[in-house]
């Protein structure tokens, strides 16, 4: 405790320093978009960093899996980089390797991202590429064996991490088909061949569906370069999703090692002024602690400190149309169920918060905020996101700003929200102890 | 893989088309594949690394057929005997079902070799 208070009192006047100070470096990154010719649309962002990259954001996350292909999401991400009609496997590789570039493929519940790293010169080798894995490639069946394989690797690498299992639990009971699909195909996936992928691929590989986010490159370039490689795209209009709705419900798996346990409620759309009130509650029901050896200030890492044997993290997982809010307890079973009840205890009580506790709160989501904006990686799947679901690009300022105007009263209200909705449990790990989500 | 041919001047020349047709379907007949039932590519030399792997990327099916193909001509052959005339495999069936995956794979190897090669000249 005396530790504690000699580091707030240390950094009190650095913090409210950084408190008040703009942002700088962020605000000054301008964010630059256009609609090109092709119907595609370009943002890029100059941060002036050293290394520049450009992706290429489809609207083809697990969400756009329908019932008869689930999984194909994730087979189409392990094509990225196969067999193209002009190059090779080999050739894109070796010359991606010779140009110091890297090229990598992601896939998010929304989105997957193809994506390239390099040096600024070599903008329109990269973009090409891009559209070559885009437009050209061959979805040769002998291709589909290595891709399964690689697939089914990936998937055997999640499924050892009970982090990734609840989570995937909690969003399949939380919203059931759409944003309740997994990342990962499954031993259930009814894809069996490659035109199925190639089939999905012209799906969702058409104007509407694309933005070209480049980050440090000329703007002007990446546009008419876009204009001319993206040319031959399809314009159809894709079919609106179904919007999410929420379930929530439980999951119970029984499993050997380590219990976890998840514990969710209905969130709210990112981009909402609601998701930015959830995210100071998350901020303030977060039970991990941020300085080494330290005992953590809010209430939940109080209570891991003192149980030993739990650890407490929360999180707000904001989608487009829906979102999920909880938090996430691992450890011994018993001392899982002792917490769960303590957090559900905590929402309920949630407008004691102090002053001093909801300022900090504030302080840890503007961090978090900013923070999510730090590499390339995130900025484009952020912005390629925005552009994609919402048309318009949120400034990392004004997401930053937004917090200015929550207030404690907010947090109050959308607790009480949360907790009207049907919670979402997965229990992971020693299903006899842990508890049931009639418990809260 | 690869060598040297002449296909193509032979194919798009009328008159040399015609000259070496007759040769060319007396020379398969000759060669006596299909009297046991086979097609053409089943008889490419299996052992290279390159064949080996254009096997793999055939479609499990011609894969099987190919297999039951090779089994059937090596029992005839053991025998001595040839299948009954309705039995030989029609020319219109002696597809290659393999060569475009030899050629494909061949590329790759060549590909590989030059990019081994390779001298880096930056702009």
């Amino acid at each position: 405790m005396l530790r504690s208070c000699r580091l707030s009192s240390k950094f009190m006047i650095p913090i409210s320093g950084l408190l008040s100070r703009n942002y700088a470096s962020v605000a000054a990154s301008s964010v630059v978009v256009t609609k090109s010719k092709a119907g595609v649309t370009v943002v890029s962002i100059e941060d002036n960093a050293p290394a520049s990259s450009v992706a290429v954001v489809v609207k083809a996350g697990s969400r756009a899996e329908s019932t008869d292909n689930v999984g194909v999401a994730h087979f189409l991400k392990n094509f990225a980089f196969r067999n193209t009609k002009d190059k090779t496997t080999f050739k894109l590789t070796r010359q991606a390797e010779l140009l110091g570039g890297i090229l990598s493929a992601n896939l998010t519940r929304e989105s997957l991202i193809i994506s390239s790293e390099f040096l600024r010169e070599d903008l329109s080798y990269f973009l090409e590429t891009l559209t070559d894995v885009v437009f050209k490639t061959k979805y040769e069946p002998y291709e589909f064996r290595d891709v399964k394989k690689s697939v089914s690797f990936e998937r055997g690498v999640a499924e050892a991490i009970p982090e990734v299992v609840a989570l995937d639990a909690a969003h399949a009971v939380a919203f059931r088909h759409g944003l309740g699909n997994s990342l990962f195909a499954n031993a259930t996936t009814k894809v069996t061949s490659s035109e199925q992928v190639k089939a999905f691929s012209n799906k969702v590989y058409t104007a509407p569906n694309i933005t070209v986010v480049g980050t440090s490159v000329n703007h002007k370039e990446l546009v008419s370069l876009t204009d001319k490689l993206f040319e031959k795209v399809s314009h159809t209009i894709p079919s609106t999703p179904i919007p999410s709705k929420y379930f929530g419900g439980e999951a119970r798996i029984a499993t050997s090692g380590s219990s976890h346990f998840v514990l969710g409620f209905e969130g709210a759309p990112i981009g909402t002024s609601e998701y930015t009130i959830l995210q100071v509650l998350r901020a303030h029901l977060d039970g991990e602690t941020h300085t080494k050896w330290g005992d953590g200030v809010t209430p939940l890492a109080q209570l891991a400190n003192k149980l030993k044997d739990v650890q407490i993290s929360s999180f707000n997982a904001g989608y487009s149309d829906a979102g999920l809010f909880g938090i996430y307890v691992s450890g011994a079973p018993t001392s899982i169920y002792a917490t769960a009840r303590a957090v559900a205890e905590h929402l309920k009580h949630v407008f004691h918060i102090s002053k001093e506790d909801f300022q900090r709160a504030v302080a840890k989501a503007k961090y978090h905020t900013a923070a999510s904006f730090d590499t390339r990686a995130s900025k484009i799947e952020l912005f390629g996101g925005q552009i994609l679901y919402s048309g318009r690009i949120i400034p990392v300022s004004d997401a930053i700003e937004e917090f200015d105007h929550v207030t404690i009263e907010d947090i109050k209200n959308v607790a009480e929200k949360l907790l009207k909705s049907t919670p979402t449990t997965v229990a992971l790990g020693d299903i006899g102890t842990l508890p049931h989500s009639d418990v809260f | 893989m690869s060598y040297p041919t002449l296909y193509n001047t032979v194919k798009n020349s009328r008159f040399l088309y015609g000259l070496l047709k007759p040769v060319a379907n007396w020379y398969t007949n000759i060669a006596g594949y299909r009297q046991l039932g086979m097609r053409y590519d089943d008889i490419i030399a299996e052992e290279s690394t390159t064949v080996e792997e254009a096997l793999r990327r055939i479609p499990q099916h011609e894969y099987d057929q190919r297999t039951l193909r090779i089994r059937q001509a090596y029992q005839l052959s053991t025998r001595n005997e040839l299948l009954p005339r309705e039995k030989w495999t029609k020319p219109e069936d002696d597809t290659r079902y393999l060569y475009p995956y030899v050629e494909q794979v061949a590329f790759e190897e060549a590909e590989r070799k030059a990019f081994d090669a390779a001298k880096v000249i930056r702009k």
